[in-house]
């Protein structure tokens, strides 16, 4: 699930940034600092959408460098237990497969896709159905609910299945992966 | 609102409560709090559990509750992922099932080692400056001939690696009969290299490639990992030592030695094959032998009927090793001291019985070669006089090697000298240098035993 956040960082800046530019250096080294990274508390921080306020600089001693609190709007992309989430596959193997939802990554184990699909490992790794038509194998698209989040400092793992109604590939023909 | 609240909030609970989607019944549900690591049995697809079948990262696979702290319980399998051990029964639930699912598509499982079986790699340090100019010389001539080079210069690991000559047919080839398995003592990092340069399409191995970190115990090999079943895998390795618990699903094959500095690693007499400015020939060596004894082993297998015992991969390859030397009965002359305790507990008489073979104290009618160290023997004028054949004893080991009977004309008892051997070295020590050798010597596996 996807939150529109209100955040607060500490941006260190040099004092060779100490200029006409320094607004605009701040606002790309917090970019830099935060886009894509990963809060045990928040989930992950996907993009910055917007800088409220920088506050003034408080000049360190003995570095000369200056400290910014700067507070920032974020969206940050957090997984819930039970929520449902399209992902893409990314690899499979005997134990369950593999899928990625933008930075996070699931996996599905073979207790939690349907008894009737079965694995098979000629060509490409895949789960099969029995009557051949679905193919769950690296790049298909699919529905799954999250049955576990375990979040760390910095990163974040989830368990899901796709044993369950209105679950499973969406969208077999997706772009192979990169 | 949502950024309000957690702007004023300074307990780390109030702030996952802020975000957790507002509903109160489902907030209940699916409450997931990050940081807590209480079990919790999850309201999701609970069927069984406990006990829990395995853990990603100490979150089970199935239920989603999270471990009190990482309990090294079950299997790891890091080689599917880092985080991914699963328990007891479910490693031997999975391992039949992919039992199940290989032989029924009609295939069988193959582990194979890669230094010095399917190649050989040497650090780019160890190589001297005259061998380094043959090297480059020969880098630039297959390059120039424009087939799939068989020796690479990997920059980035530092590393010189041949491919053994005709690797690339034979993995094709078994590959239509087993399913893939590379397992080697080098570390992930060489492995996943050396499966690019084995599989450059990667559908060979997919992710079936085990390293040194992903071994239960140190300097063994363990076939618990594979997830495979006994009874349907075989392995091809060059190094027995490591396969302490199942030596009956080993094919032990010759070692592949190019580079120099492997061949003082094994101290063995033999020279590394680029000092002798040869290479194996693709269509005699040991690669070809090992395909047509493993096209042996499936057929085999498959040709037993399900629940038959000898639909097994153990006792196919016995039966294929049986196969060598059927027929034939030999005795030895000048090999085992006379009035040895037991000339049976003799390592060539071993060997003959294990190829098949009959084995005799004397010649007698139906004796068909006579294995001999010395030339002269009584023995061997024997079977001059009665037109059987005499041969050395290398003849025997080539059996052992090559899975076929070579032409006996070519191994003719030596001349006076006996047969100049390499110095016998322990299993421990044979042990210690293979594990020195592998992922090409860069050190991360060859700590001392």
């Amino acid at each position: 699930m996807f939150f529109h956040l209100q955040l607060e960082r500490e941006i260190e800046l040099q004092p060779k940034h100490f200029g006409p530019r320094l607004a605009e250096i701040l606002h790309k080294k917090l970019r830099t600092e935060i886009e894509g990274t990963c809060s045990g508390r928040y989930g992950f921080i996907i993009a910055v959408t917007d800088i409220l306020n920088t506050g003034k600089g408080t000049i360190r001693d003995g570095t000369g460098s200056a400290t910014f609190k700067v507070q920032y709007m974020c969206l940050v992309f957090r997984p819930f237990r039970g929520e449902v989430i399209d992902c893409v596959v990314s690899s499979v193997n005997k134990v369950g497969f593999f899928a990625d939802a933008g930075p996070l990554q699931l996996f599905v184990s073979n207790h939690l896709i349907p008894d009737d699909f079965d694995f098979v490992s000629t060509d490409e790794p895949a789960f099969v159905s029995a009557d051949e038509e679905v193919r769950v194998q690296a790049g298909a698209e699919v529905r799954m609910r999250i049955v576990g989040t375990r979040m760390d400092a910095t990163e974040i793992f989830c368990v899901g299945t796709i044993k369950e109604n209105y679950l499973g590939v969406i969208n077999p023909a997706a772009a192979a992966v990169g | 609102m949502l950024e309000q609240e957690l702007a004023d909030s300074d307990s780390e609970d109030d702030a996952i409560n802020a975000l957790t989607p507002a509903p109160a019944e489902a907030s209940d549900a699916w409450d997931a709090r990050p940081g807590r690591k209480r079990l919790r049995t999850g309201a999701v697809a609970a069927e069984s559990c406990p006990p829990h079948p395995g853990f990603m990262h100490g979150m089970c696979i199935r239920c989603g509750a999270v471990l009190e702290d990482d309990e090294a319980t079950g299997l790891a399998l890091r080689y599917i992922h880092s985080g991914l051990r699963l328990s007891t029964a479910e490693a031997e639930r999975v391992r039949q099932r992919s039992m199940r699912r290989v032989m029924d598509s009609g295939k069988l499982l193959l582990v194979l080692d890669l230094d010095h079986t399917l190649l050989n790699s040497t650090r780019l340090t160890d190589v001297c400056d005259e061998a380094g100019t043959l090297l480059d010389a020969l880098l630039e001539r297959e390059a120039r001939a424009g087939a799939p080079p068989s020796l690479h210069r990997l920059a980035h690991l530092n590393l010189w690696t041949k491919l053994r000559p005709g690797v690339r047919a034979f993995l094709e080839a078994v590959a239509r009969h087993f399913e893939l398995h590379i397992y080697t003592h080098g570390d992930a990092d060489y492995a996943r290299a050396m499966a690019a340069l084995l599989d450059p399409g990667g559908r060979l191995f997919a992710e079936r490639v085990i390293s040194q970190a992903d071994s239960q115990q140190q300097h063994v090999k363990d076939l618990g990992v594979v997830l495979g079943a006994e009874a349907a895998a075989v392995i091809v390795d060059d190094t027995a030592a490591v396969w302490p618990q199942h030596a009956a699903n080993l094919l032990l094959v010759e070692r592949y030695i190019f580079f120099p500095a492997c061949a003082e690693r094994f101290g063995s007499t033999q020279r590394a094959l680029l000092d002798e400015g040869r290479d194996e020939d693709p269509a005699r060596g040991m690669l070809a032998a090992a395909l047509r004894v493993l096209l042996e082993v499936h057929a085999g297998v498959f040709a037993a009927r399900e629940g038959d015992p000898a639909r097994d991969a153990r006792v196919a390859l016995a039966a294929a090793r049986r196969r060598v030397l059927a027929g034939v009965r030999l005795c030895f002359s000048a090999v085992i001291p006379r009035g040895a305790a037991s000339p049976q507990a003799h390592a060539l008489w071993r060997l003959a019985e294990e190829l098949g073979a009959q084995v005799a104290d004397a010649p007698d009618e139906a004796t068909t070669h006579v294995v001999s160290a010395r030339d002269r023997t009584d023995k061997v004028l024997w079977a001059r006089q009665h037109a059987r054949f005499a041969v050395s004893t290398l003849w025997l080991h080539s059996c052992g090697v090559l899975w076929c009977k070579p032409d006996e004309q070519d191994f003719p008892v030596a001349e006076q000298r006996p047969l100049q051997l390499a110095p016998v070295r322990s299993e421990a020590q044979d042990l210690a240098a293979a594990m020195a050798g592998a992922g090409g010597g860069r050190g991360w596996a060859s700590k001392p035993l």
